[in-house]
C-alpha cells in the first residue's frame, strides 16, 4: 500500500494543529516537509515535528517529490503556491478562501484542471453532522419546497493582522466568512444564486469591513446571509422554511419540525434518552477539521476529483464574493503581490 | 392507460405513482396550484384540479380512462366534509360526465359494512358518507373501493408514523409511560397500491379489504426496536402496572410540579385498525409481511435523515 507525501505550506496555527495531526493520522497520508517564511517560526515547528522547514514553496517542491501540497498561508499567496503545487502535479487542498478575486480563482481552476489533479477548498461547515444531515433532509424534500433560508454567521475578530489588510487578505468578513456558508448554500441549490443586494459597514477604523449583508436569490429562493466580526464567541445559524416544515441549525443543535412533528438532533445524533420533559444527547467525538482533511486525503488516494468543494467551488464562492463588494461599492481590485505585501506575508 | 390520481402527492399516492412505473398505466397526478410536486417521479404528467371546482373536474377527466381517487383530509376536520363528501360527489359525476371506465376510491377500515365505525372519527364518518354515493347508486364505471387498517411504508413525508419510531430510536430502554397500551392491525403500502392496481386491471372490483394480522403492542414495538438504529431494549408490562403503577406515580410527578401533564392520559388504549378475527390479513393481491412494513418505512425515515 502506497502512501502519499504531503507539504503543508504555512506553519500557523491551521497547520500545526489540524492539517498536520490529519495528515499524519490518516493511514494513507504523512507529513514530509513544511514551508513556512519568518525563520523563528520555522525553526520551532522544525523542531516540533521533526521533519524538514523551507523558506518557501520553490525550496519545498524541489527537495521533495511531493504528492499532495496543503495550503495554510493569507489568501494574497494561494494562487502563486497553488500554481506552483499543480504544475509539480501535486493534489492540493488550500484554505478558504480560495483566492483574493474570481479572476485569481478561475487562473487556479484552469491550471488545476489542466494538470488534472485533486482540488478542495477548505470550507468547513458541511463537514458538521448536523449539516451533513440537514443537507440530507433538505434534498430529500423533507421540508416540501424550501421558500427562504436566513444565515447569520458571526465571529470574534481575527487576531492575525493580515486579516485587516485587503491586500493580504482580499476583504473583511465577507471574504472571511461568507464562504462556509455559500459553500453549503450552492452545494444545496447544486447552482450559483444571483446577488440581488448586499452592503457592509465598518465598526472599527479599520481598511476592511466588519459587518456584511447579502440577499441571495437561489431560482426564486431567498437566502439572506450576514456576517459580523464581534465580541463573541461564534454562532453561526442557519433556519430554512419550507412548505410543510422548519428546520434550524448550528454546529451542535439540528431542530426542526415536518407538518408539527418536531425532531432533534445534537451533533448529528438522536437523544440517548427522551422522556418528554429532558432529553439526554449522547457525548460526541465530532472533529470536522479532521473529517474534512481525511476525506479531501480520501480522494487524493483514489485520484477522484469529484472531492465535496474541487476548486471550481472556490471560483462561485468568490464570484459571489466579488458581487457583494461590487453591490456596496467597493472597490477590491488589489495589485497582488507587490514587494511590501510579500514582506508582510509570512504573518499568520 | 391514462389514470387521474388525486391525492397524488401524498403517501399512497406516491407510493402508487412509483409502482405504476413498471406497469401499463400512465398516470396523470391531479395536483393543486400550491402543491409540492418536486417529489413526484420524473415525467410524470401532472394536471392542476380542485375538489371543490367542478369545472377543474371536467378537464382534468378529459382523455383519461380510470380515476384514482385518494385526496381526502385526514387531519383537518374542518375539511372533511367539504373535501372528502362533497369533493367526492363532485368527482364521481364528473367522471359519470367524461364517460370513465373504472373509478377506485380509498376508503378507510372504518367505513366497510362489515367493520364497525367509530362514531368519534370525523375522518371515518366523512368516509362512511361516501358508501351510498359508491354503492348505492348506479354509474356508468366500474367502483371499487379499498379499506386498508393501519399502513406502513416508504415515502412518508407528512411523517404520520414517526411518532412510533421516535420513542423507540430516542431511548436505550422503552418503558411506560414512554408508550402507551395499543394494538395495531398493519398493512404494507405496498398492498394497497397492489390491490389499486389490480382494480385498474379490471381483475378486481366492489369493496376489497386491505388488513394484516391483528398485533400486540409487544410484537410491534420489538419489531420497531429490532429494525430501528441505537439498539433499544422495549420492556412490556401488562396493563395493570399501568394501571396501578404509572398512573399513581404520574399523578405524584404532576402534583410535585415535574410532570406536565398528570396521569390520565397514560391509560388511553389506542387501536391502530384493529378488525374481527375472521377479517384479519384479508386483500385481493399476495400480501407483503406486516414485519417489511415496518423495517421499509424505518429504512426510509433513514434514508432521509429523520433517524
Amino acid at each position: 500500500m502506497t502512501t502519499l507525501t504531503v507539504g503543508v505550506v504555512g506553519a500557523g496555527w491551521m497547520a500545526t494543529d489540524y492539517h498536520v495531526p490529519a495528515f499524519t493520522s490518516h493511514p494513507r497520508t504523512r507529513v514530509v516537509a513544511f514551508a513556512e517564511r519568518d525563520d523563528s517560526r520555522r525553526s520551532t515547528v522544525e523542531e516540533e515535528l521533526s521533519v524538514p522547514g523551507y523558506a518557501d514553496i520553490g525550496s519545498l517542491l524541489a527537495a521533495h517529490d511531493l504528492d499532495i501540497v496543503s495550503i495554510c498561508t493569507p489568501p494574497s499567496t494561494h494562487e502563486e503556491i497553488f500554481l506552483a503545487a499543480v504544475d509539480a502535479g501535486c493534489h492540493v487542498l488550500c484554505e478558504k478562501p480560495l483566492a483574493l478575486t474570481a479572476a485569481s480563482a478561475k487562473q487556479m481552476a484552469a491550471a488545476a484542471a489542466d494538470a488534472e489533479v485533486v482540488t478542495q477548498v477548505g470550507y468547513l461547515h458541511r463537514y458538521y453532522r448536523n449539516y451533513e444531515r440537514a443537507l440530507k433532509l433538505l434534498s430529500n424534500d423533507l421540508l416540501g419546497d424550501i421558500v427562504e433560508i436566513t444565515v447569520a454567521h458571526h465571529s470574534a475578530p481575527p487576531s492575525q493582522g493580515w486579516y485587516y489588510n485587503p491586500t493580504l487578505s482580499g476583504g473583511g468578513v465577507a471574504r472571511d466568512l461568507f464562504p462556509h456558508s455559500l459553500d453549503v448554500l450552492i452545494e444545496l441549490f447544486d447552482h450559483s444564486p444571483e446577488v440581488t443586494d448586499a452592503s457592509v459597514r465598518y465598526l472599527r477604523d479599520r481598511a476592511v469591513e466588519d459587518v456584511a449583508h447579502v440577499s441571495l436569490d437561489f431560482d426564486g429562493v431567498p437566502v439572506d446571509l450576514s456576517a459580523t466580526w464581534t465580541q463573541t464567541d461564534g454562532v453561526s445559524r442557519v433556519l430554512v422554511v419550507g412548505t410543510e416544515g422548519w428546520l434550524e441549525l448550528d454546529s451542535k443543535t439540528l431542530q426542526g419540525e415536518v407538518h408539527g412533528r418536531p425532531f432533534e438532533f445534537q451533533q448529528g445524533a438522536l437523544p440517548l434518552v427522551d422522556i418528554g420533559i429532558a432529553t439526554l444527547f449522547p457525548a460526541s467525538d465530532e472533529d470536522a477539521h479532521t473529517a474534512r482533511i481525511h476525506d479531501f486525503a480520501d480522494h487524493a488516494v483514489a485520484g477522484d476529483p469529484d472531492t465535496a468543494a474541487p476548486v471550481d467551488r472556490g471560483v462561485a464562492v468568490a464570484e459571489v464574493i466579488d458581487s457583494v463588494y461590487a453591490h456596496s461599492g467597493v472597490d477590491r481590485e488589489v495589485d497582488r503581490n507587490t514587494e511590501a505585501d510579500r514582506n508582510m506575508e509570512g504573518e499568520q | 392507460m391514462r389514470v387521474l390520481v388525486t391525492g397524488a402527492t401524498g403517501f399512497i399516492g406516491l407510493n402508487l405513482l412509483a409502482a405504476l412505473a413498471d406497469t401499463d398505466h400512465e398516470p396523470v397526478a391531479m395536483v393543486r396550484p400550491a402543491s409540492t410536486t418536486t417529489r413526484l417521479p420524473d415525467g410524470v404528467d401532472t394536471v392542476e384540479a380542485d375538489l371543490s371546482n367542478p369545472d377543474s373536474l371536467a378537464a382534468a377527466l378529459a382523455d383519461v380512462d380510470s380515476v384514482v381517487h385518494l385526496a381526502a383530509a385526514v387531519y383537518d376536520t374542518g375539511a372533511m366534509s367539504s373535501t372528502n363528501t362533497a369533493g367526492t360527489e363532485r368527482l364521481v359525476a364528473a367522471a359519470a360526465d367524461a364517460g370513465i371506465q373504472r373509478f377506485v376510491f380509498l376508503s378507510t377500515i372504518g367505513a366497510h359494512p362489515e367493520i364497525p365505525a367509530d362514531a368519534g372519527s370525523a375522518y371515518q364518518q366523512s368516509k362512511l358518507a361516501s358508501e351510498e354515493l359508491l354503492f348505492g347508486r348506479d354509474h356508468p364505471f366500474a367502483v371499487a373501493a379499498i379499506y386498508p387498517t393501519y399502513i406502513f411504508g416508504p415515502r412518508d413525508y407528512r411523517l404520520t408514523r414517526y411518532e412510533h419510531i421516535r420513542p423507540i430510536a430516542t431511548n436505550r430502554l422503552l418503558v411506560p409511560p414512554l408508550y402507551t397500551d395499543a394494538k395495531y392491525n398493519i398493512v404494507h403500502v405496498d398492498d394497497v397500491v397492489g390491490t389499486i392496481t389490480s382494480c385498474l386491471d379490471g381483475e378486481t372490483t366492489g369493496r376489497q379489504l386491505v388488513t394484516g394480522p391483528n398485533l400486540t403492542n409487544k410484537q410491534v414495538l420489538k419489531t420497531i426496536a429490532h429494525h430501528t438504529p441505537g439498539n433499544c431494549r422495549v420492556v412490556t408490562v401488562p396493563y395493570s402496572a399501568i394501571r396501578w403503577g404509572v398512573k399513581p406515580a404520574m399523578d405524584l410527578l404532576y402534583r410535585i410540579g415535574i410532570s406536565p401533564v398528570p396521569g390520565e392520559g397514560f391509560l388511553e388504549r389506542g387501536d391502530f385498525g384493529t378488525v374481527r378475527a375472521d377479517l384479519t390479513e384479508q386483500a385481493p393481491v399476495d400480501q407483503r409481511p406486516w414485519q417489511a412494513a415496518l423495517s421499509e418505512t424505518i429504512a426510509w425515515y433513514e434514508t432521509v435523515g429523520l433517524l
